[in-house]
């Protein structure tokens, strides 16, 4: 599947995190056309910044959010 | 229907001591409300207790000690709102004439249950796996929250300044130091934007609240005009995360349980467990124009003095939270706020509301969340 372009909703940078989770990690809630999804972030984003949402099967939501910008 | 007086108050200091169990905790507060109601273990009908740590049968645990048997007992688990849940299933059966009186109990041995402060969720949900703990919830509510409103960061802070200050004279908070604007936004990083003095304790400790017919109570106790309990939504596309749905729903049915407007209350104990909670609660509840919170806990309009005092005991953030606890001990500090017995004061404060509202499933708002309307009898005509 393609890169798909999403806005950052809402985000988090947690410091002290679950078991299993090597903080700090970001997460955020990324909105794009068909809903929003919560996806764990590769780097730090602000609420409003563009990002795209690549598919990851390493993560839960089998999607991650980078800053690249979808093509 | 019956008007319903609390009739007594009691509660143990909330804290760090590992070595009171439940059973010697709940002891203590039942007695003391029992002493303030004038009653005894044989006056009552019916007991509901609040209690999520603690194992199953928790009340009649922690009623061992006591002279009440026999009498029916119910446990109610429903995570940071058992304790204000159990006391509004009380009051519906006093108010319906179920029964005739009701003892409240909340109790929780929590610092040892989950030492190191953070309650974690113990669910297999996606957001859970992907990492989303509780305090991140909050912080991705005061992320959208601060962004939406273009809000002043230090105004997360100055809640904790607030409440932490309430808390210096209340010798049954847990946190009794003031700290500043400054100290709040420098301490460790939790999640953010919160950092660690923007989020409860946890604590252990004990409240409870005797409920009677009015006409069987002194004619100055305290009155409950309603309650409302809500469970929680889905967190879907369309959902505001600087808003609270599960707490507006159970904010409108109580007013309407009650049959006040909001401009009657004056006093307020909310769920303060996150500084962000506070700011979203008072707006959600409709106490507060929505987007106006930050800026009056700013200016002091929510501090002793101003226009709407909230947690004028110290709330969550000073007291500490003992979960299943925390709901009836918002109860006894609005009665004795309501009644002039508090150590801050709020001279001519007729209405009280308490919200307290459980999290622990990251794919909803929250599991329960329940607000209880209190008066002084001359308020309540």
């Amino acid at each position: 599947m393609t890169d798909r372009p999403g806005v950052v909703y809402a985000t988090t940078t947690i410091h002290v995190g679950l078991p299993g989770h090597v903080a700090p990690y970001t997460l955020a809630y990324v909105d794009f056309d068909g809903g929003r999804v919560l996806a764990p972030v590769d780097g730090r984003v602000e609420v409003g910044e563009r990002v795209a949402l690549v598919d990851d099967p390493a993560s839960a939501s089998g999607l991650v959010a980078t800053h690249r910008r979808s093509a | 229907m019956i008007d319903v007086a609390i009739a007594g108050v009691g509660m143990t200091p909330f804290g760090r001591f590992p070595d009171r169990r439940i059973e010697v905790m709940g002891v203590g507060a039942v007695a003391d409300a029992l002493t303030d109601a004038g009653l005894t273990a044989g006056d009552l009908d019916a007991v509901w207790c609040g209690n999520v740590l603690g194992g199953g049968a928790a009340a009649q645990r922690s009623l061992a000690g006591t002279d009440i048997q026999g009498i029916p007992v119910q446990n109610i688990e429903n995570a940071c709102a058992s304790g204000s849940h159990a006391f509004a299933e009380a009051f519906h059966a006093v108010r319906t004439g179920r029964v005739r009186a009701a003892l409240v109990l909340g109790v929780e041995s929590a610092t040892t249950a989950f030492d190191g402060g953070l309650i974690t969720l113990d669910r297999d949900d996606e957001p859970t796996r992907l990492g989303l703990n509780l305090p991140g919830i909050y912080a991705m509510n005061a992320s959208r929250y601060l962004a939406q409103y273009d809000a002043d960061p230090r105004a997360l802070a100055a809640v904790s300044v607030k409440n932490h200050a309430a808390g210096v004279n209340n010798p049954r908070a847990r946190f009794r130091e003031p700290v500043t604007i400054d100290e709040v936004l420098a301490s460790k990083p939790i999640a953010e934007p919160l950092t660690l003095l923007q989020c409860c304790a946890n604590a252990d400790g004990a409240a409870a609240v005797v409920l009677l017919p009015a006409d069987d109570a002194r004619p100055d106790a305290v009155r409950v005009l309603g309650t409302g309990v809500s469970s929680g939504f889905r967190i879907d596309a369309d959902y505001d995360l600087s808003h609270s749905r599960i707490t507006a729903a159970a904010g409108d049915r109580a007013f309407a349980d009650a049959g006040i407007e909001r401009s009657r209350v004056d006093i307020a104990e909310v769920h303060d467990a996150f500084t962000i909670g506070e700011l979203i609660a008072i707006e959600s509840l409709g106490l507060v124009e929505r987007g106006a919170a930050w800026r009056m806990t700013l200016d002091g309009e929510t501090s002793p003095g101003g226009a709407l005092p909230v947690n004028t005991s110290g709330g969550l953030l000073s007291r500490g939270h003992a979960v299943g606890a925390s709901g009836v001990a918002q109860v006894v500090e609005l009665s004795r706020q309501l009644q002039g017995r508090s150590e801050n004061p709020t001279p001519g404060a007729g209405v009280a509301l308490a919200h307290t509202v459980g999290g622990g499933v990251a794919t909803h708002d929250g599991i329960a969340a329940v607000v209880s309307l209190l008066a002084l009898p001359d308020a309540a005509r």
